[in-house]
């Protein structure tokens, strides 16, 4: 952790194709105890809470999500993942896999158009809906709109980055790519859940002395597109400075390698572009939010 | 040790019988004396070598019995009352829990005693006496059309606290078992013995041999959850079907109580904690739980309103004592609309005979049909049989005569709503009913002093308020006009108390009693939609508040240019300034300008579409002059607005002397908008 290493290697291996979503237990969704005080609902539901709550259609959720099918398809064509993407060989050093599996960068409104709504029946017949409305009363009812084409892609994934201190770097013969300015975390409405990528951007930048028109380059998560859209809207800002080569919707959300993987976007966008500060956040599950500021040197 | 509450009796193989049946009682109950005895029977049933089982039966016809005497709560709340004042809370806390589980305990020894016991159910078997059942090792129902096992004491703000909860969790799915639990709904044996609650049906006459042969025949006196290897019924709690049940079922429980009932949230807590201990360890589990749930005020409240007081007015606190009780064999209803059909449907159903009269033989038929319909959709859903349809409808007599209305004990009048249209009944009705008869006016807007006025006899003269749905609804409000003798008092309450509901006697006013707290509660909806409180929110915050529909539904379904009608009749009589000028101009926008009626017309707060739910009507928020940000408001605060309408209104009456008894205040306030008082799982 921050200081107490001169270097570290920070990130993480998920294999969602092999361990389910909810596999880990935990008291939170089952306890009585702790899931009613926390309104606990499937992050799904939450999502489309967020939705609801701030006025995002199902048009608008699927409007950004073929945005990011296409970012994605052309940043790959045109290389821009090159520095990052580390091919999977088998024993014999044959290559296995070199590249996202996951993107649709040809999806459209009409494609996106026919998939039904995920959480609709959870919402209803789990009881979540009422959940939802409880906690958040103006709120007539939820309008499910996230799909599996507007949600993050389930997906296998590995990512890490390397941290250091100046002194082991050059020690080590290493250049650094990018400097860590700040960074924050944020407990965040548990009922909303994802919605702690505004609150921690608030407070990151609070720390770091900075406003939000200082920063270059958002790499904001794409676990839903409210998420992102619901970020774009609390802080007024253009998506042209957002998300800039796909996110999560088009090449997945391995979630142990999520945060090195867009990190490590968020350098290699800045390298490519010129640009100097960047902004990586992501929204935690039961409403929690991480934010890191990073410079280019 | 003799026993006064139970007989026993030794047979030549050794099966100990014991017949409950307390003296000075008709049905069995749960008392400390009750519990005293059983548990010295269970210790002689434990130690004495001669007895190698035991089976336990009702000495009552018809019921086994309905449970625990609630009364016993009291002597727990003394005893932790003391315990406070001498030792305080922490001693307190602990007495009471240790005082609180002595019926757990017990149970636990039944069925640890290591020989077996079995429970012999005939009639109605409930809460604390099927918890008693639940303990025993194997339980066996007559098939007798009065036979019903259940645990209700959701109802009363309680849940099964003498092991009912882990052992009804341990025999059925947990998702099945929390339904169960959360209903608290009465059970037939057969639909018992598909659930596994009990494990044969027989024959009333052959239960005791069964019940006697299968412990001679080897029954086990263990339980399989005190066997090595038990496996619970739906998997263990973190599984996929665990994964698959709680998170739901905790969801639910907010969806249906609105978080307003501690009795239901500990019940789930007990059933998720325990199935992951052992038995001894999950009982405790429970006890603590219950023991909570004892100190709440919620429970308090709620044994308080709908158990004593309810059971006191239903008894007839509130009928004049001098005059001899009145048995009910005929009773006219005329006007067979809605209201009057739905009379004519409850007194039926109370096997009284029913004259339906209307203007003409066709429009008296339609009334029928209307009970038809009802009975018959009881019996689809299989709460009535064909033959119960059949006597049902025998007792009905539609008619145009006022001639067959001879002979009737009382007529009760539902007809339009025009003191013209009441007075011309009022003389028919007169004409062709005996000296001795009660005329009673189902009026909600009409004083009854007014119409009496219209009778040749205003001392045999009353009203009977109904609540609409007449089927659902439980309260009736008897109205007491200025000239309204005791006999007329006492035959509407015999008549209320044989047709089922829950009578408040309450003085003639305008709005009598409930309405005026229903009215309240409407007014304070329509003057936050006028504030700019998010429409949506008014009906959340009303539900969360514990009110089964948000107030702008309930104008919706009562109609909206009733509510304006109420507005001109109040200003005619009271003047403007009884006139809420945002109310009115809420009201004269959707019923004069936008034609929107309530649901009668599909069109109201809500808009009704032929197929789907209802939806709140977009154009409301051009009828907010500004909007408030949901962000800064207090849902508490909006909560308590809509309870504080009703409890001012409500203090008013009990000020002008329209209600007089509290316990009438009290329950009348709940049934009047309520179908049921408590929330049901679906």
């Amino acid at each position: 952790m921050s200081g107490q290493h001169d270097l570290v290697v920070g990130g993480g291996v998920e294999s969602m194709s092999r361990v389910g979503l909810g596999a880990s237990g935990g008291a939170w969704p089952m306890d009585p105890a702790i899931a009613i005080k926390s309104y606990f609902m499937p992050q799904g539901v939450s999502a489309d809470l967020i939705a609801t709550k701030y006025g995002f259609t199902r048009d608008d959720c699927d409007a950004y999500a073929v945005q990011s099918q296409q970012r994605a398809g052309a940043a790959w064509t045109e290389g821009r993942f090159g520095k990052s993407v580390v091919p999977v060989r088998d024993v014999n050093d044959i290559i296995l896999l070199d590249r996202d599996e996951h993107m649709r960068p040809d999806a459209s409104m009409q494609s996106l158009g026919s998939l039904k709504a995920s959480f609709a029946e959870m919402g209803e017949m789990g009881g979540f809906d009422a959940v939802a409305t409880y906690a958040h009363p103006e709120i007539e009812r939820v309008n499910h709109v996230h799909h599996a084409g507007n949600s993050s892609g389930i997906v296998d994934g590995a990512a890490a980055v390397l941290v250091g201190s100046k002194e082991a770097g050059e020690a080590s013969g290493l250049k650094p790519r990018a400097r860590i300015k700040a960074f924050a975390n944020i407990g965040s409405e548990p009922a909303l859940m994802l919605t702690g990528p505004v609150d921690v951007t608030r407070k990151v930048l609070k720390r770091a002395g900075m406003e939000i028109g200082d920063i270059d380059l958002f790499e904001v998560n794409e676990a839903f597109a409210a998420v992102v859209l619901r970020y774009l809207q609390a802080f007024g800002l253009d998506d042209a400075r957002v998300n800039v080569n796909g996110g999560a919707i088009a090449l997945g959300h391995p979630l142990g390698a999520t945060g090195a993987m867009i990190l490590g976007a968020a350098i290699d966008e800045l390298e490519r572009s010129g640009k100097e500060t960047a902004l990586v956040t992501l929204c935690i599950g039961a409403g929690m939010g991480t934010a890191t500021i990073i410079e280019r040197v | 040790m003799t026993e006064t509450n139970f007989r026993t009796d030794l047979d030549a193989d050794g099966v100990l019988s014991i017949v409950w049946d307390m003296p000075g009682r008709s049905m069995n109950v749960l008392t400390e004396d009750a519990i005293r005895e059983l548990a010295s029977l269970v210790e002689r049933v434990a130690s004495d070598e001669a007895v190698k089982g035991a089976v336990i039966s009702s000495g009552k016809p018809g019921s086994f019995s309905g449970g625990a005497d609630l009364t016993m709560l009291e002597g727990l709340a003394r005893l932790y009352a003391t315990e406070m004042a001498k030792n305080g809370e922490a001693a307190a806390a602990k007495a009471l829990f240790d005082g609180s589980r002595q019926l757990s305990l017990l149970y636990r020894r039944i069925e640890t005693c290591g020989k077996p016991w079995v429970a012999a159910i005939n009639g109605v078997c409930l809460g604390g006496a099927f918890e008693l059942a639940l303990a025993c090792h194997w339980r066996i129902a007559s098939n007798d059309p009065s036979t019903r096992v259940g645990l209700p004491e959701v109802k009363v703000g309680l849940f099964p606290g003498a092991g009912g909860t882990q052992r009804v969790a341990r025999l059925l799915p947990p998702g099945d078992a929390l339904q169960m639990l959360m209903k608290g709904e009465q059970i037939r044996p057969d639909k018992a013995r598909g659930m596994r609650l009990v494990d044969e049906v027989a024959p009333k006459d052959e239960m005791l041999a069964k019940a006697k042969a299968w412990i001679v025949n080897g029954g086990k006196a263990v339980k399989p959850w005190d066997e090595k290897g038990f496996k619970l019924p739906g998997g263990p709690v973190w599984s996929k079907p665990g994964f698959m049940t709680f998170p739901p079922a905790n969801a639910i429980y907010r969806r249906e109580t609105q978080d307003n009932y501690p009795a239901i949230r500990a019940m789930l807590q007990s059933v998720f904690d325990g199935l992951q201990l052992p038995m001894d360890l999950a009982l405790t589990v429970e006890s603590r739980q219950f023991a909570k749930v004892l100190r709440s005020p919620e429970a308090a409240a709620m044994i308080r309103t709908l158990f004593v007081s309810m059971q006191e007015l239903n008894k007839g606190a509130r009928r004049p004592k001098s005059v001899p009780e009145t048995k009910l064999t005929k009773v006219g209803v005329v006007g067979a609309g809605f209201m009057g059909a739905g009379v004519a449907y409850v007194t039926a159903q109370a096997g009284i005979e029913v004259i339906l009269v209307d203007r003409d033989q066709d429009a008296a038929d339609k009334g029928k049909a209307f009970a038809e319909k009802l009975i018959s959709g009881q019996v689809v859903k299989g709460r009535a049989t064909g033959a119960q349809r059949d006597a049902l409808l025998s007792k009905i007599t539609p008619t145009a005569d006022y001639g067959a209305l001879a002979g009737c004990d009382l007529v009760v009048e539902a007809v339009f709503e025009d003191p013209k249209v009441k007075a011309e009944v009022i003389a028919k009705v007169e004409a062709a009913i005996g000296p001795d008869a009660i005329f009673a006016s189902n009026t909600s807007t009409l004083p009854i002093s007014g119409l009496a006025k219209a009778s040749s006899r205003p001392d045999q003269f009353v009203g009977i308020h109904f609540f609409s749905p007449v089927e659902k609804m439980l309260l009736v409000e008897v109205i007491v006009g200025e000239k309204t003798g005791d006999k007329a008092l006492a035959v509407a309450l015999d008549y209320v108390r044989a047709i089922k509901k829950t009578p408040i006697v309450v003085r003639d006013s305008r709005g009598f009693y409930a309405n005026r707290c229903v009215i309240a509660y409407m007014l304070e909806g329509h003057l936050m939609l006028s504030e700019g409180v998010p429409v949506a929110m008014i009906e959340n915050v009303a539900k969360q508040a514990g009110m089964p529909v948000g107030p702008l539904s309930l104008n919706d379904e009562v109609a909206l240019d009733l509510g304006l009608k109420i507005i001109d009749a109040t200003r005619a009589q009271l003047g403007d300034e009884a006139v809420n000028p945002a109310q009115e101009k809420l009201l004269r926008a959707l019923v004069e300008t936008h034609g929107r009626l309530g649901r009668k017309n599909r069109k109201g707060f809500y808009d009704y579409p032929e197929t789907g739910k209802k939806s709140l009507w977009p154009g409301l928020a051009d009828l907010q002059d500004k909007k408030l940000d949901p962000e800064t408001l207090d849902v508490t605060e909006l909560r308590h607005r809509l309870l504080v309408a009703q409890a001012l209104e409500a203090a008013r009456t009990v000020e002008e002397g329209v209600v007089t008894d509290m316990r009438e205040a009290d329950v009348g306030a709940i049934l009047a908008s309520a179908s049921r008082p408590i929330p049901a799982a679906r």
